[in-house]
């Protein structure tokens, strides 16, 4: 039941309460599957065959064949190189870089940054995908339109450089995000402070070290945990450009989840795969969640 | 001696001309006060002798030296901003030694200079608590101190004390007085409060479209101010200010045909006279038709306890007068005006003052 002391909450009980009826049924569902995927990578449940209708119960056998194995680590170490220089520099450092520069500039400038950056964003991942492949494949446009006419050699930049190509595409997808985020944050920052540190004899540098970056720590904390969460699981970009590859080049743990799960059968060891990405995601929060407090208390 | 001086300054916003040609001179120690209505460059003004603008036109002399282009600090000049601006992130401590640490100065000359300038300011005991832990009046101390830490040849203040209640006001007022007192450091105060500005200048520009009307001290744009402009914007409640023709027989009339003698006036400053100005504390209500002879009606009386308020309507023109004594009149009634005319101010054609 309602207990609280507004009176117009407490006489719209019975309302709230038939509204919050799906609300309720969807939180049991996500709680029974949270429940069915941390049961399971106790399992060696399977797709396919005898394991698929009797799973064992393998105690904690999943988890250490985690980190006694190879695949697992490989792609944690992909997933952080791609979540760090994609996410983390990438999106969030070009964003508040643009949003600071475009901040004061003429509104035509900002107009077409704006509707450049929103484009990648509106793209589905897909789209982008195929964007992309037709931008950096051997036939694609870099080698096509740049490095032929230039005399030099063609390279298949989907196979040479997989890694890098990812990471320039995300930052491509998701930069739009953080420039709003930034744009709006920036917005909250008094101008007279900033004109204050300007007095004060702070050049360009100076005001945003000293005094503009310490302001906006706890949007900037808040937004590396969202883009860190989403880039660690991020698939579908990733999947469809490369799918993993060439070899396991890029094959992040979204990526390596999915397979092991679906293309190998192995659910048992798919679901730990998803809890320790869970786990990984859950101490980054922790962190960013500490550097969101506020430092003007 | 001028320490600051503006010759012909301009300032445009694009095709907006916002200043055209202003002059002004500051003298050394003097607390000046730029003051007008909202609108009227006073800010722009002091943005610009800050650094904050770019100047348009003309120059700006400081020490007889030519600032146009140079840094704030060059400039020897620090300012207060209306909001305060102290970087909420820091410490009281960090934000009044935040311009020395910029200079690199040492740690031990940081603390040692902020130590002093905050026992002047009795801030010793707050040094390291953040801005919002502070009360208003605490947090424009902290704006003065970190102004004044690296020993400014200027300080400018950017309507300080209008985003406080009645009562802090003038508190501040007070406190901002004494340390001009105590300090003597040259000082540029904006606000559009006119109370402020004669309660705390040593010298105050009364500013209209980016011009400046009078310059001059609280005394004397009170007593002869030079313009209607300045008479009305002058002083509370606004001198009553009849545009008038002049008549024969010591009669002029205003332009609501009301008439109004001043047998006691030169015929010759009567012709050029094209507005009378009265303050309401020198208006007299009476009975009879004396004197003046000017009538209007009773509108509204605002009792303030020692004093009352009486507006009165002479057609559409609104007149207001001020009685320390006990007002016997009804709304509606129709009132007689009269006037020492020795207290009232007149202007010509041009909107300059006539000396009598």
């Amino acid at each position: 039941m309602i207990t609280t002391s507004h009176v117009w909450l407490r006489r719209s009980a019975t309302p709230m309460a038939i509204a919050a009826i799906p609300a309720i049924l969807f939180i049991l569902l996500f709680v029974f599957y949270a429940g069915w995927t941390i049961w399971t990578s106790f399992t060696d449940l399977a797709l396919l065959g005898r394991k698929s209708v009797n799973p064992n119960f393998v105690w904690f056998d999943n988890y250490i064949r985690l980190v006694t194995r190879d695949g697992f680590l490989a792609s944690v170490w992909t997933t952080t190189v791609f979540t760090f220089f994609s996410a983390i520099v990438g999106q969030c450092g070009i964003g508040l870089l643009l949003a600071i520069l475009l901040k004061n500039s003429r509104f035509k400038l900002k107009s077409v940054v704006e509707f450049a950056i929103l484009f990648g964003w509106l793209a589905p991942d897909v789209v982008a995908a195929f964007m992309w492949n037709a931008f950096a494949s051997s036939d694609g446009m870099i080698n096509v339109m740049i490095l032929q006419p230039l005399g030099f050699e063609k390279v298949n930049l989907l196979n040479e450089y997989a890694i890098e190509v990812v990471i320039i595409a995300n930052i491509w997808k998701g930069t739009a995000w953080s420039y709003l985020l930034f744009s709006a944050a920036l917005d909250t920052v008094s101008k007279e402070v900033i004109e204050a540190a300007y007095m004060d004899g702070a050049n360009a540098l100076q005001r945003l070290r000293h005094v503009l970056l310490p302001l906006l720590r706890a949007q900037i904390a808040t937004n590396l945990l969202f883009v860190t969460i989403w880039t660690y699981a991020f698939f579908s970009l990733i999947y469809a450009l490369t799918g993993g590859g060439p070899g396991r080049e890029t094959e992040v743990l979204s990526i390596y989840m999915y397979k092991q799960a679906f293309d190998v059968g192995k659910l048992g060891y798919g679901s730990a795969v998803a809890i320790a990405m869970m786990l990984i995601v859950g101490v980054l929060s922790v962190f960013y969640v500490r550097q969101s407090k506020d430092q003007t208390k | 001696m001028a320490i600051l001086e503006a010759k012909h300054l301009r300032k445009d916003y694009q095709a907006v001309n916002v200043i055209a040609d202003l002059n002004l001179e500051v003298r050394e120690g003097d607390f000046t006060v730029l003051v007008g209505p909202s609108g009227c460059g006073k800010s722009t003004l002091l943005r610009m002798i800050a650094g904050l603008e770019d100047i348009t036109g003309g120059e700006l002399l400081i020490d007889g030296r030519r600032a146009n282009d140079l840094h704030p600090r060059e400039r020897g000049i620090s300012m207060v901003f209306q909001s305060y601006a102290l970087y909420p992130h820091m410490s009281v401590h960090d934000n009044i030694g935040f311009g020395l640490k910029l200079e690199g100065k040492s740690k031990q000359d940081i603390t040692k200079a902020v130590r002093e300038v905050a026992d002047t300011l009795q801030l010793t005991d707050y040094l390291d608590r953040k801005p919002s832990q502070l009360s208003g009046g605490q947090r424009q101390r902290v704006a003065i101190g970190r102004a004044i830490v690296r020993k400014p040849r200027i300080i400018l203040f950017d309507e300080p004390l209008s985003n406080l209640d009645a009562k802090l006001r003038v508190e501040m007022r007070m406190e901002l007085m004494k340390f001009h007192r105590n300090h003597n450091i040259t000082t540029i105060y904006v606000t559009h409060d006119q109370v402020e500005a004669i309660t705390m200048a040593d010298r105050i520009a009364v500013l209209e479209k980016g011009n400046i009307r009078q310059f001059d001290t609280p005394r004397v744009l009170f007593d002869t101010p030079a313009n209607p402009f300045v008479a009305s914007f002058i002083g509370s409640p606004q001198m009553n200010l009849f545009d008038v023709t002049a008549q024969n027989n010591y009669v002029v009339k205003t332009a609501e045909n009301s008439e109004i003698r001043l047998p006691d006036v030169s015929l010759a400053l009567l012709s050029d006279a094209k507005v009378i100005g009265i303050r309401p504390e020198h208006l007299k209500l009476q009975s009879e038709a004396t004197g003046a002879g000017l009538s209007a009606k009773v509108d509204l009386i605002e009792n303030l306890g020692d004093e009352s308020i009486i507006h009165l309507l002479a057609g559409e023109q609104r007149i207001t007068a001020r009685s320390h004594e006990p007002v016997d009149c009804q709304i509606g009634e129709t009132v007689f005006l009269g006037f020492d005319s020795t207290r009232a101010h007149f202007f010509g054609d041009q909107q300059n003052r006539l000396s009598r």
